[in-house]
């Protein structure tokens, strides 16, 4: 089932679909990070507050705020 | 002549390798931007030489951040230079991406396999994979530096000319087939045991205060007290050899005078200080070095967002801490040029370590019991007016970027010989300072406070040029209760470099090298430099506040634009002012003991912030719940 990023709760883990067309530089730059259709992803950590994600994808662990991770579709 | 482009992902050890290659010392750590903009060198090693470049990190061509910029717009416009992309062995399957592009550009690639012993795979077959040259290297060593050069240099690669395009998707695809044929083992991120403790919801920011106060203990407390009192017997045993040598030789009394008077207690009292300030920029380095301050960035952005900055902003304001002119360098890394600007505001209020000997001069001339805690209250309260500048600042000019993406790097623990190294440097750094700056402005002084207009050799103070030039300035300062001109003048060569403060005053008291007679001279009111201990107490909030030294002002000025480092300088300085002064006047109220008055001016202010804050609440009502909300941003109900 298609999901958010965003939706996923901490330790669980999630393949990619899709990434949803937004501004230019954030999304080269979610993509050279590895965040590509077909890669999985494992949410590690939220932060209390200010709910930044800490995920960890292609093997190493990557900070993204909240509203870049609902530019993120995933399927689980 | 050979040239060589060092480029890779951020943390992958580029800047190490270039160390080793050119046996620099440049800053290296755990943590992405510590390189900002491109370092070139000449390089000599074994048979080879020529000119190496250090880039900043990149994941890939298609940069945005401005320190990015600074890489790919190097590397296209040296498009015949010899590319090394450095690739950690142990993320492969992020770091390739970056050498095939490079090789799809149409560059000589090689890559360089850092830390290859820690992954065993047939690196010749990942090199026919990728068609890319392979070379395992450690960065640390020079003897994998020499082999890499030789393959990079000598061998004629097998690169293709000809440029391909390709999506980064299909890149990813042909590195995660590659790596799937050589069995590259699959690795996921694990969390060590500390992280627990750093990513817990309670307790992230309650250790964070603890560290810093841990820091602030080691370097300002006893350990610290201890090597600073070293030091400076040491010093004065030198100096007072010094000094008989000089009798002996009989040189003239004016050249004795600028040499004892001038020279040697301008850069003594600065020297006295150097155990301190190694300790401050060691612990920091640690901290940095360990990858706790990304763990502290990841957990504060939400607070720091409130008050208009990042979470990667507290990078730049603990390195602030060290100095603020090279802080004020790594701002680039933010995402936004609004949190730019913020961030580059705030720095001044994270007081720079060239400050601490002011502090701890004062401290020990007025206030000996309480010298830990005042100088933790000083940089307490230069946080607090931090928040409130930043806050203010963001409400002024809304940001709506807000985007925060940043890599969390694994805890590293840093080797003993690096820490030996790191504080070897730094000792050194601070020493060429010395050497350079500090020496001439000394003699600058020396010869503003001994000699008159005319030239000739001043026999009282208040012939000097240096006293007639304060003259003039001093009724400015008066409100705020520095108006002897020596402090003036102290303050004022503070701006060229911040440890002029303690050298100027020392130099125009004539004390050569003994910090306990100068700390009681500046409470003895004959002396030239005196203090009452209300003046004292906004001497203090001056420095704390009063604009950064010019070259922090300059690269503020380069990074953000002229009329923001303008702006910067003289917000600085009035805030300074104006703070100093209400310190001067409560603290001359206290002291003849009017604590009634005091006591009913903190009320009236007390009741005025609550009437603009109660005012503000109405102005922002919500409209969905008709205010219940108290004009909360985000209202629930809406």
């Amino acid at each position: 089932m298609d999901k958010l990023l965003s939706d996923i709760k901490e330790n669980q883990t999630a393949t990619i679909s899709k990434l949803i067309e937004t501004n230019n530089a954030v999304l080269s730059r979610l993509k050279e990070y590895g965040l590509v259709a077909g890669e999985k992803v494992r949410v590690i950590k939220i932060a209390p507050k200010s709910e930044v994600y800490l995920i960890s994808v292609r093997g190493f662990a990557l900070c993204i705020d909240k509203e870049t991770t609902k530019k993120v579709i995933v399927c689980e | 002549m050979n040239s060589i482009i060092l480029i890779g992902n951020p943390n992958t050890g580029k800047t190490t390798l270039f160390n080793t290659i050119t046996g620099k010392n440049n800053r290296v750590g755990n943590w992405h931007g510590i390189t900002v903009a491109e370092a070139e060198s000449k390089f000599s090693l074994a048979e080879f030489s020529g000119q190496i470049v250090d880039l900043p990190g990149i994941y890939s061509l298609a940069s945005f951040s401005p320190e990015e910029k600074v890489a790919t717009d190097y590397l296209f416009s040296h498009k015949n230079s010899k590319v090394i992309c450095i690739c950690d062995a142990n993320s492969l399957r992020r770091n390739l991406l970056l050498a095939i592009e490079l090789k799809n550009a149409g560059f000589f690639v090689t890559i360089a396999m850092n830390m290859a012993k820690e992954v065993n795979i047939d690196y010749k077959k990942l090199q026919e994979l990728l068609q890319i040259k392979v070379v395992p290297i450690d960065a640390r060593k020079k003897q994998s530096a020499i082999c890499l050069l030789k393959e990079t240099i000598l061998v004629e690669q097998p690169t293709c000319h000809d440029k391909k395009s390709a999506t980064i998707e299909q890149i990813f695809g042909v590195i995660d087939h590659s790596l799937s044929v050589v069995n590259y083992p699959q690795k996921t991120y694990g969390t060590s045991k500390l992280d627990k403790f750093f990513y817990n919801k309670f307790l992230s920011v309650p250790i964070f205060l603890v560290i810093m106060l841990a820091i602030f203990w080691i370097t300002f407390g006893p350990v610290g007290s201890f090597l600073t009192g070293l030091v400076s017997n040491a010093f004065s045993f030198f100096s007072d050899r010094i000094n008989d040598g000089l009798i002996k030789i009989s040189i003239s009394p004016w050249a004795h005078s600028l040499i004892t008077g001038g020279i040697l207690s301008g850069v003594g009292v600065v020297v006295c200080f150097l155990p301190q300030i190694v300790l401050l920029n060691l612990c920091l380095s640690f901290l940095e070095d360990v990858g706790y301050l990304s763990r502290v960035a990841f957990m504060l952005d939400g607070r720091l967002k409130k008050i208009g900055l990042s979470g990667k902003s507290i990078m730049s304001i603990l390195l602030g801490l060290g100095c603020t002119a090279s802080a004020m360098l790594t701002i680039r890394a933010l995402d936004s040029p609004q949190k730019r600007k913020n961030t580059a505001l705030v720095l001044p209020f994270a007081s720079c370590n060239a400050k601490l000997p002011i502090y701890l001069l004062i401290c020990s001339a007025f206030f000996v019991k309480y010298k830990f805690l005042i100088v933790f209250g000083l940089y307490l309260f230069s946080i607090i007016l931090g928040v409130v500048v930043s806050y203010v600042a963001s409400k002024i000019s809304k940001s709506n970027s807000e985007h925060f993406i940043m890599e969390m790097p694994p805890i590293r623990w840093q080797s003993p010989k690096k820490t030996i190294k790191n504080a070897l440097f730094t000792c050194l750094d601070f020493l060429k300072r010395v050497g350079a700056s500090i020496i001439l402005c000394s003699v600058v002084i020396w010869v503003l406070s001994n000699l008159t207009f005319s030239f000739a050799y001043a026999s009282k103070t208040e012939d000097s040029i240096l006293y007639a030039l304060s003259h003039i300035l001093s009724p400015v300062f008066a409100p705020v209760g520095l108006n002897r001109p020596t402090i003036v003048v102290a303050l004022l060569t503070g701006m060229s470099a911040k440890e002029m403060v303690v050298a100027s005053l020392s130099i125009s008291n004539g004390i050569v090298g003994d910090l306990n007679a100068l700390a009681v001279s500046l409470s003895n009111p004959a002396s030239s430099a005196f203090f009452s201990p209300s003046s004292a107490i906004s001497f203090l909030m001056f420095v704390l506040l009063y604009s950064p030294c010019f070259s922090a002002i300059i690269v503020a000025g380069k990074e953000l634009g002229k009329k923001f480092a303008c702006f910067m300088f003289f917000f600085q300085f009035a805030l300074a002012y104006s703070i100093s002064m209400v310190a001067y006047f409560v603290s001359n109220l206290l002291i003849s003991g009017r604590w009634i008055e005091v006591l009913s001016i903190a009320f009236v202010l007390a009741l005025a912030m609550l009437v603009v804050i109660k005012y503000k609440r109405r102005k922002n009502l919500c409209k969905a719940c008709k205010g219940q909300c108290y004009g909360a941003v985000y209202c629930n109900r809406k």
